[in-house]
């Protein structure tokens, strides 16, 4: 087929300067550099965890770092270390469970808004705006009072406030490419419209969508750990970035230790991702890549 | 609902209650600081008795010290205490309602600043003169004749006095179809009558020794207003000061402050021989954070604060400073006897054996006190100081009987239970919320700990769905009130749906006897059957934090979170 061996021409001559790009980027390096150490030790948790994160040692509560407690203690005495460790899994879990459920709702709409256009792309897109209009952290508390607070919940709140910002890069990015010729060819081939929105278009658009995931990534991991500082998270004594932080506030005189470990986590965190999403943007972006040739 | 039901302020009161002392507590410890002073002056302890006096210790007393003179204005009294100037105090609440018949309990302290009831109570919850100077007693305590005082005026009402018809229309108006609630103080009360102008007689329809304290419950609402404002427009009340108390609202900014001035001819003289207050005059500055509270303090915005957590005290600078003292508030947890494995006794007791409650105080603050599963806390007259805390089931941790009494009860090896929940309303509770997990899981014992929104507790579990909880009971007046509400096999708050006839028996002997060594006798029983096979898991009392510039003078602490303090400091800045 004509249009699949031009593509396929086509990867084949990119695909090689795309890999040496991603894996060239400084950013993308010292984003990696900063979330692998922290993704491993969230997916290995208890094995390298010093102690279990809900034990308590009420007798050496707000021990500083050093001695029995790498990290210090909270007000529980429980093990900081641990606790950042495992609260880390959490964070990471939502950060990217509800950019999954983000991209898993906001692509189909957008690239249906964008490749269908006319008044399903108005309605679609107005249903959008509503949402989005909507305070981020104001809708995902709503969903939260309404439904259990619990992780699994947590993500679907967030994948649902997230999930109309990337039907709209998504439906952008789908506006210019529907009218491309090799999109043209396919409905005259006489495609079926979920063919050439999925094999067709969606290749085409992944650039954009990757790199405003990527910047989800972290968006989510801040409103999930809000929410978290809010009451609204896994709930304790589960360890949880946003909850630790939350309760280090009231003890902050007694031990800064606790506030900050968890900070410095998410800061660490949040920052990487955004890094990488910077990074992704410098290499998939056709305009910054554009811009910069 | 009828007054004699016990139930009263049910719900509504409950709720508003527990609503506000959990805002109050999401930041700290609640608690409320006072200026008290003996300040009584004319006011004696009030009359012959028929109250059984609070006397308990109350934990360590407020340290507040003694003045250090005038320097700017403030006119020293023949007592050293100085006279004038405006008192700022730095508060977490503000009102939600002018009427002293309603609210939450930020309005019912507020309530006392400007309205009296026929008694008060010191911090040592002992009954003193207020509105009635002093009182008479039949000898079965079933007839009080109050005596009022002359002087007493109502606000805003050009100096009219207050009578006793002002009192049998108050009586009248709690009573009414016309008031949504139910004063907590006027259960029991059969008749209020008019003897003369300045007499009232109080009729009940059984003995009651402590009711000259019980009027001033916490929450009871017997505040006197006047009859020509009860009788034109009730509604007056919640636009206008009426009372007889010794401040009087000036200024109501719902969101940042309210304002008071003194009620220069106020019927209860200070130390000096002159009208109380001490104080031209109160500013009630809303500070809802309590770091701000704090700070407002350290940098002296204001010149006293309330509500505050041991933890914050270190922030404040070296002209202030903190006191605190023992409360009643209490965090009991509460079994549902209706449902299992909670219906069996040897199961409740084997959850009283594996808990470690002086971990409980270690943890949450260092500085509580032990008591009872018993609702009666140590704060209270009617405590059982012949049981020992330790009594059975032990201050820490005793697995070996737990487990013995677990395997007794059919659940060797322990047993998976429903989800436990805790609200949000009290940081305590997150605490002791998850060590009672930890401890509990040494026994076998395996659960799932759930956080609610307070909202949520109270619409949905709290005396309800929860089959096991976290419950609060705010410090009362009178150590029967909780028994009365909660305890009781009919009490309108049996949370715990537990039903006893030998504690009913002895809760009904206690209240009604006519001599303290038979009330005393009973209220130990009472306390012991529920100490023993209640289904309230009690935990700890913690201590409550109040701070002040040193300039501040009769700066004491109150173990209950809403009696009037402000009338009886003195500033000196």
């Amino acid at each position: 087929m004509a249009t699949e061996d031009a593509t396929a021409e086509t990867d084949g001559e990119r695909l090689p300067p795309i890999v040496t790009a991603l894996a060239t980027n400084r950013r993308i390096l010292v984003g990696l550099a900063l979330l692998v150490p922290v993704v491993v030790a969230a997916i290995l948790g208890e094995a390298v965890a010093p102690y279990d994160p809900t034990e308590t040692h009420v007798a050496q509560r707000y021990a500083g770092p050093g001695g029995q407690f790498i990290l210090g203690t909270d007000h529980l005495g429980r093990d900081l270390l641990s606790r950042v460790i495992l609260g880390g899994r959490t964070s990471l879990l939502l950060g990217f469970g509800a950019t999954a459920l983000g991209l898993t709702l906001g692509v189909p709409i957008g690239l249906l808004a964008g490749y269908v256009k006319g008044r399903t792309d108005e309605v679609l897109m107005r249903v959008m705006d509503i949402i989005i209009s909507v305070p981020t952290l104001l809708l995902g508390l709503l969903i939260l009072v309404a439904l259990p607070s619990n992780i699994v919940n947590v993500i679907l709140a967030i994948g649902v406030v997230y999930a109309p910002r990337i039907a709209r890069v998504t439906r952008s990015a789908t506006l210019s490419v529907s009218e491309q010729e090799y999109v043209l060819a396919a409905r005259a081939r006489g495609e079926s419209n979920s063919y050439i929105l999925f094999r067709e278009i969606l290749p085409n658009v992944t650039g954009p969508v990757v790199v405003e995931g990527s910047v989800r990534v972290g968006y989510a991991i801040m409103i999930g750990t809000a929410l978290s500082f809010l009451g609204l998270g896994s709930g304790p004594p589960n360890p949880d970035w946003g909850f630790m932080i939350a309760t280090a506030r009231e003890h902050i005189y007694q031990t800064p230790w606790f506030l900050i470990w968890p900070s410095l986590a998410l800061l660490v965190t949040v920052m990487a991702t955004n890094v990488i999403g910077d990074g992704l943007r410098d290499v998939l972006d056709p305009r910054v890549t554009g811009e910069r040739q | 609902m009828s007054p004699s039901d016990g139930g009263q302020d049910i719900e509504t009161d409950r709720r508003s209650i527990v609503k506000l002392s959990a805002t109050l507590g999401a930041l700290g410890i609640t608690g409320l600081a006072g200026c008290s002073g003996d300040g009584g002056g004319d006011g004696s302890d009030g009359g012959s008795d028929g109250g059984s006096n609070g006397g308990s210790d109350g934990g360590s007393d407020g340290d507040s010290d003694g003045g250090s003179g005038t320097d700017d204005g403030g006119m020293e009294t023949d007592t050293g205490l100085p006279r004038g100037g405006t008192f700022n105090v730095g508060a977490q609440q503000g009102i939600e309602t002018m009427s002293p018949f309603r609210g939450f309990l930020a309005d019912y302290l507020l309530g006392e600043a400007m309205y009296d009831r026929l008694t008060r109570v010191n911090q040592d919850l002992e009954v003193e003169a207020n509105l009635a100077t002093d009182w008479e007693v039949n000898s079965d305590y079933t007839v009080f004749t109050f005596m009022l005082d002359e002087s007493a005026t109502f606000a805003n009402t050009d100096g009219q006095s207050v009578t006793a018809d002002d009192v049998v229309a108050t009586y009248d108006y709690l009573t009414s179809d016309e008031f949504s609630g139910a004063a907590s103080s006027l259960s029991g009360v059969e008749t209020v009558e008019k003897v003369d102008e300045t007499t009232v007689e109080i009729t009940l329809g059984s003995s009651d020794l402590s009711f000259p304290k019980r009027i001033s419950e916490t929450g009871g609402a017997f505040f006197v207003a006047p009859k020509s404002v009860l009788e034109d427009d009730p509604s007056q009340l919640e636009e206008t000061d009426y009372g007889s108390g010794p401040l009087v609202l000036t200024e109501w900014d719902q969101k940042n402050s309210i304002t008071f001035e003194a009620k220069s001819d106020y019927h209860i003289d200070g130390e000096d021989g002159d009208p109380l207050p001490y104080i031209d005059g109160m500013v009630w500055n809303i500070l809802s954070d309590e770091i701000q509270r704090v700070n407002a303090l350290s940098d002296g915005t204001v010149d006293a604060v309330s509500r505050i957590a041991p933890n914050v005290t270190d922030r404040a600078g070296e002209d202030t400073t903190f006191v605190n003292r023992a409360s009643g508030l209490q965090f009991p947890i509460v079994l549902d006897t209706t449902v299992e494995p909670f219906d069996n006794g040897k199961v409740r007791k084997a959850i009283k054996h594996a808990l470690d409650r002086e971990q409980f105080v270690e943890a949450v603050s260092g500085d509580g006190v032990l008591g009872h599963h018993a609702g009666i806390t140590p704060v209270h007259s009617e405590y059982n100081d012949d049981l020992p805390v330790d009594d059975t089931f032990g201050t820490t941790a005793q697995t070996d009987e737990a487990e013995q009494l677990l395997s007794e009860a059919g659940y060797d090896g322990g047993f998976e239970v429903q989800t436990f929940h805790y609200d949000d309303g009290y940081p305590q509770k997150e605490t002791i919320a998850q060590l009672f997990q930890q401890q509990m899981a040494e026994v076998g014992i395996e659960f799932e700990i759930n956080r609610l929104t307070e909202e949520t507790w109270l619409s949905d579990y709290w005396n309800q769905e929860g089959n096991w909880y976290i419950t609060n009971y705010s410090t009362r007046v009178l150590g029967s009130t909780v028994p009365r509400l909660a305890l009781r096999s009919d009490g309108p708050w049996n949370e715990a749906n537990w039903s006893n006839a030998d504690y009913d028996a002895a809760y009904g002997a206690a209240t009604t006897a006519t001599d303290e060594e038979t009330a005393t006798e009973n209220f130990d029983k009472m306390q012991e059957i529920n100490h023993r096979e209640g289904a309230w898991v009690g935990t700890y009392h913690p201590s409550i934090y109040g701070g002040h510039k040193e300039y501040v003078h009769n700066y004491q602490l109150y173990p209950t979170e809403v009696k009037d303090f402000i009338s009886r400091c003195a500033v000196d800045k």
